[in-house]
């Protein structure tokens, strides 16, 4: 080997070593902004991973029809495509929560109760649910319906659904009744004298207070939107 | 003459007048149809019309879905000129689509959001198509 071959061999090696500790250097000399950046770049590949993650997470949700020790059994209620879960409760590892209004607070599993309406999260296996949260929620129902009587004197509509589920609304003091213009397409508020029978009406209730004393499938409405006849003919 | 050969002679004037003002009228009305121009002959007979209605689809979001914000964005498709209405226990939302997508962020309460959308296509009476989905605003604070 010749010398000059010698000395750009050793030239060589010595660059391949002290490039890692330079590049070394440079890091552990990052400036703030640069520092700031990072962070930034971190956070937000962390929150996409999370949006991801919780993009195919799905909750379940049905009424308690029974308790046992460690598990739950709930129903979602839906007629024919009636599903049961069981919930399996870990003392340790699940947490549950009643909704109240925009908060919520932690109760006790002794707290539960045949009849409430959960929210569960966790991993299912086979109709089982492992839970990791359960929350304890209002239930509400929300359809569209055409109305096909009205009660003027007790104030009160028979509709039925597209699916031909009948249901009585009782129009109270406190439920928000709106109605669209058919001339300017715009939701205005409406009184009950308003409504038509023939009209479509889009309606929310809530079953789990659906008021006093009521019959099945009879309910305070909390809100209606009614659609007029003559725009659905239009 | 017999008075048997004058009523058959009679007889015989009476049917032959029935039958020529019977073969007259007939002649008559088909005189009449003939005398339609093509374009009277040719006009459509009006049938009762099927309109197709396209479905709602929804492409997002997922139903069941678990979000951690107090608002979710309704992706949609459905006819063109269709009068939505997208409905939740807290909020009611309507337009009128100008193309056959449409798409629309609500609000939600925290808890379970059961959503209706609904669509009342332009032009077809009773034809309301419909989709529900829950969506659960869980904040994991």
């Amino acid at each position: 080997m010749k010398i000059s071959e010698k000395i750009f061999i050793s030239l060589m090696c010595t660059g391949l070593l002290i490039t890692p500790v330079l590049a070394l250097e440079a890091t552990g000399s990052a400036t703030p902004a640069e520092e700031k950046g990072v962070k930034q770049l971190r956070e937000k590949i962390a929150s996409k991973v999370e949006e991801m993650r919780k993009k195919d997470q799905r909750a379940y949700g049905g009424l308690i029809t029974k308790i046992e020790d460690s598990t739950v059994v709930i129903s979602n209620n839906q007629g024919a495509d009636e599903k049961k879960y069981t919930i399996k409760i870990d003392d340790t590892l699940t947490t549950i929560y009643r909704i109240l209004g925009t908060t919520k607070k932690e109760i006790k599993k002794s707290d539960l109760k045949v009849g409430d309406y959960l929210i569960v999260t966790g991993l299912m296996l086979n109709d089982n649910l492992e839970a990791n949260e359960v929350y304890i929620d209002e239930q509400f129902l929300v359809k569209t319906a055409k109305i096909t009587e009205i009660s003027k004197s007790d104030y009160y509509l028979k509709v039925i659904t597209y699916d031909k589920d009948e249901y009585i609304l009782d129009i109270q003091s406190s439920t928000r009744q709106f109605m669209l213009n058919t001339k300017t397409k715009e939701i205005e508020r409406a009184g009950f004298s308003s409504i038509k029978e023939g009209d479509s009406i889009h309606f929310v209730v809530s079953k789990t207070n659906p008021g006093e004393g009521k019959e099945k499938n009879r309910y305070d409405a909390v809100r209606v939107l009614v659609i007029p006849q003559e725009f659905s003919a239009q | 003459m017999k008075k048997e050969t004058s009523i058959a002679v009679g007889m015989g004037i009476v049917f032959g007048l029935i039958f020529s003002f019977l073969v007259i009228v007939n002649t008559q009305k088909n005189q009449s149809v003939s005398q339609k121009t093509p374009a009277q002959k040719n006009r459509p007979v009006k049938t009762q019309q099927q309109t197709i209605v396209q479905p709602i689809l929804i492409s997002e979001p997922n139903d069941s879905v678990i979000v951690g914000e107090a608002s979710v964005k309704i992706k949609g498709k459905t006819d063109k000129n269709s009068f939505v209405v997208i409905q939740s226990q807290i909020k009611d939302i309507s337009f009128t689509t100008k193309t056959e997508e449409f798409e629309y962020t609500i609000p939600l309460s925290l808890g379970e959001n059961i959503i209706h959308i609904s669509a009342y296509p332009r032009g077809v009476a009773g034809k309301v198509q419909e989709k529900e989905l829950r969506v659960y605003y869980l904040d994991s604070k």
